[in-house]
C-alpha cells in the first residue's frame, strides 16, 4: 500500500526524519509510537504530501505522492482541526465533503449510520459550528470525515486523544470493523499504548526522526517491547 | 467540487467569521466606509470629463488621460498592495482531500479576483469613455480604449499577488513601493522625465487598432497563469504563514530590567510587538504618523496665527502619541490569547497595566524626541509638543487604558492590519474623542482669554498632576480591572 524510499526531511541543518525504506501491506494496521519531536506527525505530512521531502518519496499503490495526485482518491485523513471548515455546521461540512466526493445522499446516510454510535448523539442535528465545538468532538468530526468515500488507507494522527472512553473504545471497533471488512489499511500515531498494540498488527518506534524498533507479534510482545523502552 | 460550491463556502466563512458575525457596530462601519467609498468613485467618474475640460482645459481630454494612465496603474499598485492578499491557509482545509492541488489553487486565485478592486479602473472610465472616447471616435474604439486599460489593471491584480508574496511583510517591500512611487511622481513633477509620455502612443493606439487590447489580454492571462504557476509550487502546508517563523532574534531592552515584574512584563509585550503581524504593522503606522505633521506645518504661520497655533496642539497630541493611540486602542486585546495567564499569574493584572505603561511611556518618549526636529517650522512646536507630550504621560495613558477596559474583544494578532477589525468594537471608534476633545476642553477656555501658552500651560500642569499621582492612578485602574476581569476574560475566550 505504502512504500517509502530513502525519504528525509531536514528543516536547513537539522534533520526531522530519516527512513531508508518502509513498506506498509494491504489491510494493515501499522502504529506509530514514540515521544514528542520523534517525528510521527511529520511522517503522516510526508505521505499525504503535505510538506515537501527534502530527499527521497513516498509512493501509495505505487504512485508517487508529490507526481500525481489519484492516490487522493482511496485515501482517507483526519491529522489536526486545520482540515476542517469550522465555519460549518457539522452537518454541513459532511454534506460538503459528500461533495467533494461525489456521494449520493443514500451514501451520506450509510455513512452517518456507520458512525452513528461513535458520535453520540452530539455531533448530527447540533445548531453549533464546528470551531464552537469542544475538542472531543471536533475529533470525533474529524475522524468521520477520514472515512469518507470508502478509502482503502486512512491515516490518523493521535485519534484516541482527547476522546472520552466509550468514543475511544468505539472507534478501536470501527477501525476493526473496517478491516475486516473492506480490508482498509490504517496508520496510527498514538501516544496510548494501550489501544495501539490491541488494534495495530505492526508497531513501529520512532525516536529523533529514525525508526529504532519494527515489532509485530502478540499484543503482549508488542506492550512488553514498548514498555521497556518507555520506562528506560 | 465546482468553483461555484467553494465561493459559497467562502462566502460562509465571511458572514460567519468571528469578528464580523459578533460585532454588528464593525460591519455596518466597514459598509458605511465601503459605500462611502464607492461614492466617491463614481463621483469622480461622472465628473472627470468635465474637470479635465474646464478645469485643467485640455482640448484632448483622452490624450491627457492617456499620458497619466501609468501613474493610475503605479496607485493601483500601491494600494492593491496593501489591501490584496491570498488567502493561502484557506490551502490546509482542502489538501488532504481528493481536490486536485492545481484546482484548488484556481480556486483561491479565481476568487481572489472577485474584489471591488477590480471594477474601480471600470467604475471611474465608463463615464468618460461613454462621453469623450464613443463620442469622438465610435463605440469599437471606446471598447478597444477601456478594454486595454482594464486588462491592464487587472493585470496589475495578479502582478500585486505574487510580488506580495515574495516580498512579504518586510520593511523593504513598502520602502520599495514608495520609493518607486514617489520618484516616478517626483521625476513627472519636476520635467526630469516623463515616463507617462512614453506609455502614452501605446493607449493612442488603442483607440485605432485592436492590436493594444489583444497585448493587453495576453499580459492579463499571461501573469494570471505565471501567478498560478507561482502559487502551485508554492502549495504546500509549510509555506502557510509567516516566513521568518523559526527565526528568532533575541531582543532584550535591558532599561526595561530595571523596572522589576512591570519591566519584564514590558519587555515581553516589546517581543509581542515584534513577533506578530498585526502588531509590527501598528508599529510601522505609529513610524509613519511621525510624518503627519509635515501635512500641516510646512503651511501653518504659528508666530502671526493663533488658530494655526491651536490646531497644532492636535497635531503635537497625535504626534507624540500616535503609538499610544494607535497600539493602544485595543490595549487588552493584544493579549487576549494569554490574559488567563495574567490571571493566574501573582500580581499578573498588576504588571500588565504598569508594563503597558512603561512601554507606552518609553515609545511616547522616543515620538516625542523624533518630533523635535518640527521646530523648524516655528519654536512655538517645542511649547506645543512638550505640553502634549507631558499631558499624554499623565493623562492620556491612564485615560486609554481606563477606556479599554470597555468590553475589549478577542484578536488574533498572527493577521495582518490590512481591513482587518478583529478587536475593534464601539470603545475604539468613540476613544479617539475623549483623547483628543479632553485636553482642547482643557486648553481653549484658557488659550482663548490668555494666550495659547497659558492653555499649555494648564495642560502641562495636568500632565504633571497625573504624573504625581501615578501610583494612586495605576491602583485605581488595577482595582478596576480586578472587577472586570471574570467578563474580559470570558470575552477573550469568546464565551459571549
Amino acid at each position: 500500500m505504502i512504500t517509502i524510499n530513502s525519504l528525509k526531511k531536514a528543516y536547513e541543518e537539522t534533520t526531522v526524519l530519516d527512513i531508508p525504506e518502509l513498506t506498509i501491506s494491504q489491510s494493515q494496521c501499522f502504529g506509530l509510537v514514540g515521544n514528542n519531536g520523534a517525528g510521527k506527525t511529520t511522517l503522516l505530512r510526508l505521505i499525504l504530501d503535505l510538506i515537501r521531502a527534502t530527499t527521497g518519496e513516498v509512493q501509495i499503490e505505487g504512485e508517487n505522492v508529490s507526481k500525481g495526485e489519484s492516490w487522493k482518491k482511496i485515501t482517507g485523513a483526519y491529522l489536526d482541526d486545520h482540515m476542517l471548515l469550522g465555519y460549518l455546521t457539522p452537518d454541513e461540512y459532511f454534506d460538503v465533503l459528500r461533495k467533494v466526493h461525489k456521494m449520493s445522499d443514500a451514501d451520506l446516510k450509510l455513512h452517518n449510520e456507520r458512525f452513528e454510535n461513535f458520535f453520540n448523539g452530539e455531533i448530527l442535528g447540533q445548531k453549533k459550528y464546528i470551531r464552537d465545538l469542544s475538542k472531543g468532538n471536533k475529533k470525533r468530526v474529524g475522524i468521520s470525515a477520514a472515512f469518507f468515500g470508502n478509502p482503502q488507507l486512512v491515516l490518523l494522527d493521535e485519534p484516541f486523544e482527547s476522546l472520552d472512553p466509550s468514543s475511544q473504545i468505539r472507534l478501536k471497533k470501527i477501525v476493526e470493523k473496517e478491516k475486516e471488512e473492506k480490508s482498509t489499511t490504517f496508520m496510527i500515531s498514538s501516544h496510548d499504548l494501550d489501544h495501539v498494540t490491541e488494534i495495530c498488527e505492526r508497531v513501529v518506534l520512532l525516536e529523533k526522526g529514525l525508526i529504532i524498533q519494527d515489532i509485530s507479534g502478540t499484543r503482549e510482545d508488542k506492550f512488553e517491547a514498548l514498555n521497556i523502552y518507555f520506562s528506560g | 467540487m465546482t468553483f461555484l460550491q467553494f465561493i459559497q463556502l467562502q462566502f460562509k466563512s465571511k458572514i460567519r467569521s468571528v469578528s464580523l458575525g459578533r460585532d454588528l457596530i464593525a460591519g455596518i462601519f466597514l459598509l458605511i466606509v465601503i459605500l462611502l467609498f464607492l461614492g466617491y468613485v463614481v463621483l469622480i467618474s461622472v465628473s472627470l470629463p468635465f474637470i479635465i475640460r474646464s478645469f485643467f482645459a485640455i482640448d484632448d481630454p483622452v490624450g491627457f488621460i492617456n499620458s497619466y494612465i501609468l501613474f493610475f496603474f503605479a496607485t493601483e499598485f500601491l494600494y492593491r498592495f496593501f489591501l490584496q492578499k491570498l488567502p493561502v491557509a484557506e490551502l490546509q482545509h482542502y489538501l488532504h482531500l481528493p481536490i486536485p492541488r492545481w484546482k484548488i489553487v484556481h480556486f483561491l486565485l479565481q476568487r481572489s479576483f472577485i474584489s471591488l478592486l477590480n471594477f474601480i479602473a471600470i467604475l471611474l472610465l465608463v463615464p468618460f469613455t461613454i462621453v469623450e472616447v464613443a463620442g469622438h471616435y465610435g463605440a469599437l474604439s471606446a471598447i478597444s480604449w477601456l478594454g486595454t486599460i482594464v486588462f491592464i489593471s487587472w493585470t496589475v491584480h495578479w502582478i500585486t499577488l505574487v510580488f506580495k508574496r515574495g516580498i512579504g511583510d518586510r520593511v523593504i517591500g513598502y520602502m520599495i513601493m514608495l520609493s518607486v512611487y514617489l520618484l516616478s511622481f517626483g521625476a513627472q513633477y519636476y520635467g526630469w522625465y516623463n515616463i507617462g509620455e512614453w506609455v502614452k502612443p501605446f493607449f493612442d493606439l488603442a483607440i485605432t487598432s485592436p492590436l493594444p487590447i489583444g497585448m493587453a489580454f495576453l499580459l492579463f492571462t499571461g501573469s494570471y497563469f505565471g501567478a498560478f504557476k507561482y502559487y502551485r509550487n508554492r502549495a504546500y502546508e509549510e509555506e502557510i504563514g509567516d516566513k521568518g517563523k523559526n527565526f528568532v532574534e533575541s531582543s532584550q531592552i535591558d532599561f526595561l530590567s530595571r523596572f522589576g515584574t512591570a519591566g519584564a512584563f514590558a519587555d515581553m509585550e516589546w517581543k509581542l510587538i515584534l513577533r506578530h503581524k498585526k502588531s509590527r504593522s501598528y508599529l510601522y503606522i505609529s513610524a509613519l504618523f511621525l510624518l503627519y505633521a509635515l501635512t500641516f506645518y510646512p503651511t501653518f504661520d504659528l508666530a502671526e496665527s493663533a488658530v494655526d497655533r491651536h490646531f497644532s496642539l492636535f497635531v503635537g497630541l497625535f504626534i507624540t502619541g500616535s503609538f499610544l493611540y494607535n497600539y493602544g486602542q485595543f490595549n487588552l486585546s493584544w493579549n487576549s490569547a494569554s490574559f488567563d495567564y495574567f490571571l493566574v499569574q501573582k500580581n499578573g493584572i498588576e504588571s500588565i497595566i504598569q508594563g503597558k505603561a512603561i512601554l507606552f511611556i518609553a515609545i511616547s518618549m522616543i515620538c516625542y524626541l523624533l518630533s523635535l526636529p518640527y521646530v523648524y517650522f516655528g519654536l512655538e512646536i517645542l511649547f506645543i509638543h512638550t505640553a502634549a507630550f507631558i499631558f499624554n504621560i499623565g493623562v492620556g495613558i491612564p485615560l486609554l487604558t481606563f477606556i479599554s477596559f470597555w468590553k475589549p474583544k478577542p484578536m488574533d494578532i498572527n493577521k495582518s492590519a490590512m481591513f482587518n477589525y478583529e478587536g475593534i468594537g464601539a470603545a475604539q471608534f468613540l476613544m479617539v474623542i475623549p483623547m483628543i476633545a479632553i485636553p482642547y476642553i482643557i486648553y481653549l477656555p484658557f488659550a482663548l482669554t490668555m494666550g495659547y501658552e497659558s492653555g499649555l500651560t494648564v495642560l502641562t500642569l495636568f500632565g504633571l498632576i497625573g504624573i504625581i499621582l501615578y501610583r494612586q492612578i495605576t491602583r485605581f485602574l488595577i482595582n478596576r480591572l480586578y472587577k472586570k476581569r471574570y467578563g474580559i476574560s470570558s470575552s477573550f475566550r469568546q464565551e459571549i
